[in-house]
């Protein structure tokens, strides 16, 4: 966050490890999300059942990043810039690993719909799919760059995902309304897409709790292109 | 600083020098009454310095001297009719070394500065009593009153000194780095002294121990080089301080 150099070099070791192992948790988070929607589009029931033991790792992650979170705070009473690192990081783990769980949930729903021949809805899903992939990547990115802008450029896009996400919605209803055979991949397709939804809610938590880390301010449950 | 209280001591672009050497450098600075303030900084920033204008005990040293001004409570104390010895009666000062008087007892340090200034208690005890209670003394010492100062232990001896001020009354307390030779219970309990007082009468307190000002003050002024970088409620600058060199020093960095 600042060109000059701890003092001690073992704490600033141990704050870039910290970095470090909440990108490569983000990288992983990512990897679920974007392998998924893969999976989806090639109907790869293997790929996706693979794709399910990441969440452990990822749980397993988020474990030993609050492990060294609390380390840190214990031995080096953390102020200013590093206690709003610790601060967000300790928040941000919970969201990628909620994000863990929803990818889980994703290729459950891709192993599901590879049964059954594709609907035309599909294309929109995973349309939604990349939009989410771009702000989770871009939230995390901000996050290793401090990077302010980028951070509420994520939270200005939180609001195309929730419209786009309401018409997928509506759109699958109608389907479901065309006859009888089209109810289970209407639903399993809308989950998907609230699954997604969610994703993009986490990677908006992530990006609120850059602007915190970078600035001190917090700009949680602020109203819509308001924030800040 | 944003939501000051009332001020009780101001100063305005104060400067001190030690013969040529300007130690402190046109420090602008309020102290909130009844609150406790912290002066933090890397040795040689001029904390002590700031803290020894504050009842003009700087001018004391040899090719000492003061610019600008300090004002408490509206006068200002440079005035040529300021009596200082008057004035550092009204304000206490702590060093970091407890200093109780050699060869008085534990008692007769209480009452020495009372004494020098000219006070006589109707009931001496009573006064010794109630003002070890204020720095939580007394049931530690009220057996050995007439044993020399110096058996106690220096957490002991520190908080004796803290009484031998609060003995005259004074309306501000300054302590220069009042734990910095003790150990963690006794730091402990000298700030719970503070925060006991807190509310009674005004403290500044200089330390080295960033986490004593972050638990101790209400708010922490941040000097660098004589000059006054920073001063705002402890939380803001321990939190966000808005100062890259504030930021540098609080999470120790070099740049």
């Amino acid at each position: 966050m600042t060109a000059v150099q701890h003092t001690d070099r073992l704490y600033a070791g141990e704050l870039a490890k910290l970095r470090e192992s909440v990108l490569y948790m983000g990288a992983k988070a990512e990897e679920v999300l974007g392998r998924g929607m893969q999976a989806l589009a090639e109907r790869d029931v293997e790929g996706a059942r693979r794709l399910i033991a990441l969440d452990e790792q990822i749980d397993e992650l988020e474990v030993q990043i609050d492990d060294l979170a609390l380390l840190i705070l214990a031995r080096r009473h953390p102020v200013a810039s590093d206690l709003r690192l610790i601060a967000a990081v300790l928040k941000i783990v919970t969201d990628l690993e909620r994000v863990g769980d929803l990818g889980v949930n994703i290729c459950e729903r891709v192993i599901e719909l590879a049964a059954a021949p594709t609907m035309e809805g599909q294309a929109d899903v995973l349309e939604l799919g990349a939009l989410v992939g771009a702000m989770l990547h871009d939230a995390l990115d901000a996050f290793v760059r401090a990077d302010e802008a980028l951070a509420r450029d994520v939270l200005d896009r939180d609001s195309e995902v929730d419209s786009r996400f309401a018409r997928i919605f509506e759109d699958l209803v109608a389907r479901m309304m065309q006859g009888p055979q089209n109810v289970d991949r209407a639903t399993r397709l809308q989950s998907l897409a609230r699954y997604l939804e969610r994703i993009a809610d986490h990677a908006t938590n992530v990006a609120e709790m850059v602007v915190f880390m970078v600035k001190g301010k917090d700009v949680r449950h602020s109203q819509r292109g308001t924030r800040g | 600083m944003s939501g000051a209280a009332e001020a009780k001591v101001a100063t305005t672009s104060l400067s001190a020098h030690h013969g040529a050497v300007e130690a402190v450098r046109g420090v602008t600075m309020q102290v909130a009454r009844l609150e406790v303030t912290a002066i933090v900084g890397p040795a040689g920033a001029g904390k002590s310095t700031f803290l020894r204008c504050l009842n003009r005990l700087h001018e004391t040293k040899p090719g000492a001297r003061v610019e600008g001004r300090v004002v408490i409570d509206g006068v200002d104390i440079y005035h040529p009719e300021v009596d200082p010895a008057a004035l550092r009666r009204r304000i206490g000062m702590v060093f970091d070394r407890p200093q109780p008087l050699p060869g008085l007892s534990i008692g007769e340090n209480v009452l020495a500065g009372y004494r020098l200034a000219g006070e006589r208690a109707e009931r001496p005890d009573g006064v010794v009593e109630a003002t070890l209670r204020r720095v939580d003394l007394w049931d530690e010492v009220k057996d050995r009153l007439s044993r020399p100062a110096a058996v106690l232990a220096a957490g002991e001896q520190q908080r004796l000194c803290i009484a031998r001020c609060l003995a005259l009354k004074p309306e501000v307390l300054l302590l220069d780095e009042p734990c910095s030779g003790l150990d963690p219970i006794a730091t402990a309990r000298v700030e719970e002294v503070l925060n006991e007082l807190r509310r009674q009468l005004t403290i500044v307190l200089v330390t080295q121990s960033l986490s004593q000002a972050a638990r101790v003050a209400d708010t922490t002024a941040f000097f660098h080089e004589g000059e006054l970088i920073e001063h705002d409620r402890t939380d803001v600058v321990f939190r966000n301080p808005r100062d890259p060199r504030t930021e540098n020093y609080l999470t120790g960095r070099f740049g």
